[in-house]
């Protein structure tokens, strides 16, 4: 199987804070990673650090997606080349409806990869086909981005973008906060059915609850910019247990 | 203590006052409703007032597709070729007449307006006339260096309804003139008018000024589009003089690089159980200026009086400016009033949402500027004109 996404000693500072200190992590093709830990650790940074966003600085290492430095790239960039994340708070754009706005990030993709505009009809037929993957109601399609969205239709609209674009890396960050046991259940579901051979999912979140229902192959712990403890999905089941306070125990040991 | 520079000999207007025009001086910065204004560019040219028309065909104009009846006005003049209207037409009359000013002369422009123009447009609708096609006054400037007056009369009579749609533009972007356009409107009981303007003069200077007068029943709304000009300044002035009147002022304003635009609105309600609604948006380009200054008065026997007003601002750039000031004066004690002013930049995280999905740059940025303006966009009710200020003005 190869290999969607090497993280290497990953260094990383947002206004001249070091967050992340030596990340390594590797994801391949078919893979479901929950990347869990406490507050303060890392995990936004990580997640926005991988998706592009300004600011943040790569001091040191590198992130090879598909066997390429993306430290360079541009968000739009590595979403032409497959990158999607999910936001833990989605942003509402007034004026803007959901349906043009993912017809232009659809196109806009097209174009940058040299492929044609997507017909009409082909639009209309993928909106209706992905929008039941999550129960997404036909009024939110034509509102305005997120705009007076309840905290789980967000959600669901982000799995629905997500579905639109076909990703071949998905960054899932606290997807599960503000959600209610039934959207978490339809947002895992989507999530599970979006699943293939071909991509790979790197799920964040703070608590296990999550992972009820996106079963991970892989949990990392991230605790102070570093992943200091890796494992099976048992070892959700084990934080979620004992916390995350026997970590500063070990590591003041 | 100034004024502007004339070619006087160039001037062929009927008992012009040129000691009038001489006496009047500029506004001063330490007067409160001008101090944002600098007369510097202005006061360099020699402004002449020889005009002819020029156009020949209104396809050479940056113009949307215009329905309904259509006054061009080139330089002040009426360019009778370009115009559409018909001799007759059922609840409505044109006519130009001699200048009537009906504007109570305060500043410096109003005193011009009275001396240069030539001939005002009339435009009366007649009572109980529901006018359903638009009017559309093109006043275009043509003449580098000109300096023109125009001068519109509105009066809706009783229970009749108009939309009136005004452009001002400039044939060229090397034109360099000056438009002082006075606007008086008198819309008398039940009457409705919707005033779209759209302002787009280039490399113009323009002064604009209305001057509103609503009696009872009656609903005025204007839509005030300005996205260009060296020096706009846009004074509104509406007296809400009768009971149960609505009044709505919205505006957006996109200065770009050393443009200047400048809004002064008042709303004045002297008469109870009224409703007025304002909402002013700028979106300031790198080193533009934008004003906003909005006043409301609600008089001491105007009870019940719902007044809103909101400014929002974006700046695009470091070196973009505003000035916002929104004023409420309020001697009746039964009303229910708000102001409220923002200024800040698009959110940086919007913008990483947006190219996170795959926007590039350029359409993340249009999207948030669509997002920021679409509430006013959404007045400006032919979408024919909504799209040609958006595709022109807007996403670019």
């Amino acid at each position: 199987m190869d290999t969607v996404l090497k993280i290497e000693n990953l260094h990383c500072q947002v206004q001249g804070q070091q967050i992340l200190k030596g990340l390594n992590l590797e994801i391949k093709r078919g893979e479901v990673h929950a990347i869990m830990g406490p507050n303060g650790s890392g995990k936004s940074t990580l997640s926005s650090v991988l998706a592009g966003k300004e600011d943040y600085e790569i001091t040191a290492g590198q992130i090879l997606y598909q066997n390429e430095d993306i430290g360079e790239l541009s968000p739009e960039e590595r979403s032409w080349k497959g990158m999607f994340l999910a936001f833990q708070y989605p942003v509402e754009i007034p004026g803007v409806s959901n349906i043009n706005f993912l017809r232009t990030a659809l196109n806009e993709r097209n174009k940058a990869l040299g492929r044609d505009q997507i017909s009409a009809k082909d639009f209309l037929r993928l909106v209706s086909e992905k929008s039941s993957l999550v129960g997404l109601d036909n009024k939110l399609k034509n509102r305005s981005v997120n705009e007076g969205f309840s905290g789980g239709e967000k959600k669901r609209n982000e799995i629905f973008q997500m579905a639109m674009l076909e990703p071949t890396l998905s960054i899932l960050d606290e997807t599960d906060s503000g959600l209610d046991i039934d959207a978490l259940k339809i947002v895992s579901n989507g999530v599970n059915t979006l699943k293939s051979e071909d991509n790979a999912t790197i799920v964040i979140t703070h608590y296990q609850r999550l992972l009820d229902y996106i079963v991970p192959d892989f949990v990392h712990v991230l605790y102070d910019g570093k992943i200091v403890k890796s494992g099976d999905k048992s070892l959700a089941l084990d934080l979620e247990e004992r916390g995350y306070d026997w970590l500063k125990l070990e590591k003041a040991l | 203590m100034s004024t502007l520079n004339f070619n006087k000999d160039s001037f062929s207007i009927d008992n012009l006052s040129w000691a009038s025009v001489d006496a009047a001086k500029l506004p001063k910065k330490s007067e409160e409703n001008w101090r944002y204004l600098k007369w510097g560019k202005l006061k360099k040219i020699n402004f002449h007032g020889d005009f002819k028309n020029y156009l020949s065909d209104l396809d050479d104009l940056d113009l949307p597709q215009l329905d309904g009846y259509t006054i061009v006005i080139e330089n002040g003049v009426f360019n009778d070729n370009l115009s559409h209207i018909p001799t007759h037409l059922d609840g409505l009359e044109f006519s130009f007449t001699k200048n009537n000013s009906l504007v109570k002369e305060d500043s410096y422009f109003d005193v011009l307006n009275t001396c240069f123009v030539n001939k005002s447009v009339n435009i009366r609708t007649v009572a109980n006339a529901i006018i359903k096609e638009p009017i559309n006054i093109v006043n275009v400037i043509t003449s580098s260096e000109g300096f023109v007056n125009t001068n519109t009369h509105l009066y809706l009579s009783t229970n009749s309804s108009l939309t009136l749609n005004e452009f001002y533009l400039a044939s060229d972007k090397t034109i360099n003139g000056l438009t002082n356009h006075q606007c008086s409107i008198s819309i008398e009981k039940e009457a409705k008018l919707v005033l779209n303007r759209y302002q787009y003069p280039n490399h113009n200077f323009q002064i604009c000024k209305d001057v509103i007068l609503q009696e009872e029943d009656s609903y005025y709304t204007s839509n005030n589009f300005s996205s260009s000009g060296i020096l706009v300044r846009n004074d509104v002035r509406v007296k809400v003089s009768g009971e149960n009147c609505h009044t709505e002022l919205n505006g957006i304003f996109t200065p770009s690089s050393n443009e200047f635009i400048d809004n002064h609105t008042l709303i004045d309600h002297a008469a109870p159980n009224c409703k007025s609604f304002e909402n002013y948006k700028g979106l300031i380009k790198s080193n533009g200026i934008g004003v906003f200054n909005g006043k409301v008065i609600v008089e001491k026997d105007a009870q019940r009086i719902e007044a809103f007003q909101q400014n929002n601002n974006i700046l695009i750039h470091d070196d973009s400016t505003v000035y916002s000031k929104p004023e409420l004066e309020i001697y009746a004690d039964d009303v229910k009033c708000s102001h409220g002013s923002t200024t800040g930049q698009f959110d940086d995280e919007a913008l990483f949402y947006l190219r996170s999905r795959g926007l590039s740059q350029d359409a993340a940025m249009e999207y948030l500027t669509l997002g920021f303006v679409h509430e006013i966009l959404d007045c400006f009710k032919n979408l024919n004109h909504r799209e040609f200020i958006l595709k022109k003005f807007l996403l670019n």
